[in-house]
């Protein structure tokens, strides 16, 4: 019993710390999905921490094959521009993933002269 | 503790829960005076700001901690696009088909001027000289990869949609290049359209639900005539109501700067341009595009600061100025998007030029929040570039933020520092 009373005051206190940082903790996402928009209040410390790992994950995995080309003829590569996609999965809490498919574009000109978009 | 009974801790631990939903569920709602329907003054609000910050605050945060590259390529720009929701709260938008985030890699010899961000994926530029032939050529790419995706249904129709969208973008390229506009402080240079290829071969504007091909088609403008002979007939009717929407436009645009010059600064930021969707109905009614209507491209202005334009301020566009503005917006009753017939279910509203003026004040202020907003933000290795809020008209003319469901409303741009670079 007094274990069950000590259970239930510590969830008041999880609950008020909560309550009271929501505001300060939460970023809000909208996602997308089948004609209509969901949302989702997401921990700060949650989104960093993914948004990070997923962007130096797909970063990592650009830049060797950008290192590693070479350029023949007077056409060369000089942006890329890559999209990615994010889904937010529901659960006991709101996570982000990386969605299936992301979006490459290439950019060339001539050599010698530079980009003008 | 021993007296303080279960029932009552359980009952605070369910008021604070519902509580503490209810309070996440009212954080960061757009007010009422941002929207298009109000009149009122967008004045500042502090859950919208606090809410605008975090936004700002964790992006920039997150971006510090990321690999950004070395040797010949570097990580130079990333681009995250905020949303309202239905229920008016701003946040982040992701979504299915959608890059939720844009990176942007250079090659270390690029300026910072090599943005790329505003490329769709597939992009087409056209130019006064181009044939039939060449825009076919467009058009047969288009299906090559429609094809290979193996979800067109009707080859047909697609093609024949396809044609008909270049044909009427070339059209209204060339009729804007041919457009006697006094470009007093403004200037357009430039007219874009995003079309969405759907799996029943029809063609629509911007970004449809199911869409699976999205792509871009650009016009320069340049201001000149040639190779616009073949469309005299056509240009007869409709350059005139081009003419004096454009005119009105940069007159608008003037007046507001000259009553409310210190709208269109920040510190750091400044108003660099502007745009409309431009909206068609019939052979010669223009107007600018509501968010629920069919438009046939945006139309970009950009500041045009030679001393000698800026001298002509009282211009014939004032002079010849008339009260109202053209809206056009989606006719009541059943839609089709098919690329011919979506002009016949648009209507033309006059709304009252002041309104419209009042509306651009409004968007004005509203840029400007979200640059002092932006103009805050604290990075090791990044800064805000550029930001981009987008705004709906009402039929009315009054304008407020985007709210349209899963439409961008503000468009957040980093890049990276010179000395990180």
């Amino acid at each position: 019993m007094h274990f069950l009373k000590f259970v239930l005051v510590a969830l008041l206190g999880v609950s008020f710390y909560s309550h009271a940082n929501a505001e300060l903790d939460d970023v809000v996402v909208l996602e997308k999905k089948s004609g209509h928009t969901n949302e989702f209040n997401i921990s700060r410390s949650h989104y960093s921490q993914k948004i990070e790992k997923i962007m130096n994950s797909v970063n990592e995995s650009v830049l060797p094959a950008l290192e590693m080309r070479e350029d023949p003829g007077s056409w060369k590569l000089k942006a890329v521009l890559v999209g990615i996609g994010l889904n937010v999965e529901a659960g006991l809490g709101p996570i982000i993933s990386v969605a299936a498919k992301s979006r490459f574009q290439l950019i060339y000109t001539k050599n010698g002269t530079p980009y003008t978009p | 503790m021993k007296h303080l009974p279960n029932r009552i801790i359980i009952f605070l631990l369910l008021t604070l829960t519902v509580s503490s939903c209810r309070h996440r569920a009212e954080n960061s709602v757009v007010p009422p005076e941002w929207k298009s329907e109000s009149l009122g003054e967008p004045e500042s609000n502090i859950k919208l700001e606090k809410s605008t910050d975090r936004m700002f605050d964790v992006n920039a945060k997150t971006l510090d901690q990321m690999n950004s590259g070395s040797g010949k390529w570097q990580l130079s720009g990333m681009i995250f696009e905020l949303a309202v929701s239905a229920e008016g709260v701003l946040g982040l938008l992701m979504g299915e088909g959608e890059a939720a985030v844009k990176t942007i890699w250079l090659r270390n010899d690029q300026s910072s001027e090599s943005f790329v961000h505003k490329i769709k994926p597939i992009s087409f530029s056209f130019q006064s000289k181009d044939s039939p032939q060449s825009i076919e050529k467009h058009s047969d790419l288009l299906m090559e990869m429609a094809t290979a995706s193996g979800k067109v249904r009707d080859p047909q129709l697609l093609k024949s949609n396809l044609m008909f969208k270049f044909n009427q973008f070339v059209e209204m390229g060339k009729l804007l290049n041919l457009s006697e506009l006094e470009q007093a402080g403004w200037k357009i240079s430039e007219f874009r359209q995003v079309l969405s290829i759907t799996a029943e071969g029809d063609v629509t504007p911007g970004v449809a639900l199911g869409g699976f091909i999205e792509f871009e088609m650009r016009w320069n403008i340049e201001n000149e005539s040639e190779g616009t002979q073949n469309f005299a007939g056509i240009f007869s009717r409709r350059k005139p109501a081009l003419d004096a929407l454009l005119n009105g436009l940069v007159s608008d645009l003037r007046a507001i700067e000259d009553e409310a010059p210190a709208e269109y600064e920040e510190k750091g930021f400044e108003l660099e341009g502007f745009y409309i969707e431009l909206g068609v109905k019939g052979e010669s009614d223009f107007g600018i595009a509501s968010a629920s209507a069919s438009a046939v491209g945006k139309l970009v202005f950009k500041r045009n600061d030679e001393e000698d334009l800026v001298k002509n301020k009282k211009s014939l566009a004032e002079r010849s100025l008339v009260s109202s503005v053209n809206i056009v917006s989606e006719a009541p009753g059943p839609v089709s998007f098919t690329a011919q017939s979506s002009s016949n279910f648009q209507q033309v509203s006059r709304a009252n030029r002041n309104v419209f003026r009042r509306g651009l004040h409004r968007a004005l202020k509203m840029g400007r929040f979200f640059a002092r907003r932006a103009s805050k933000v604290e990075s090791k290795k990044w800064y805000i570039k550029e930001i981009e809020p987008e705004f709906e008209i009402a039929v009315n003319g009054n304008v407020g933020l985007s709210t349209l469901e899963g439409s961008t409303a503000l468009a957040l741009e980093f890049e990276r520092k010179d000395e990180e670079k």
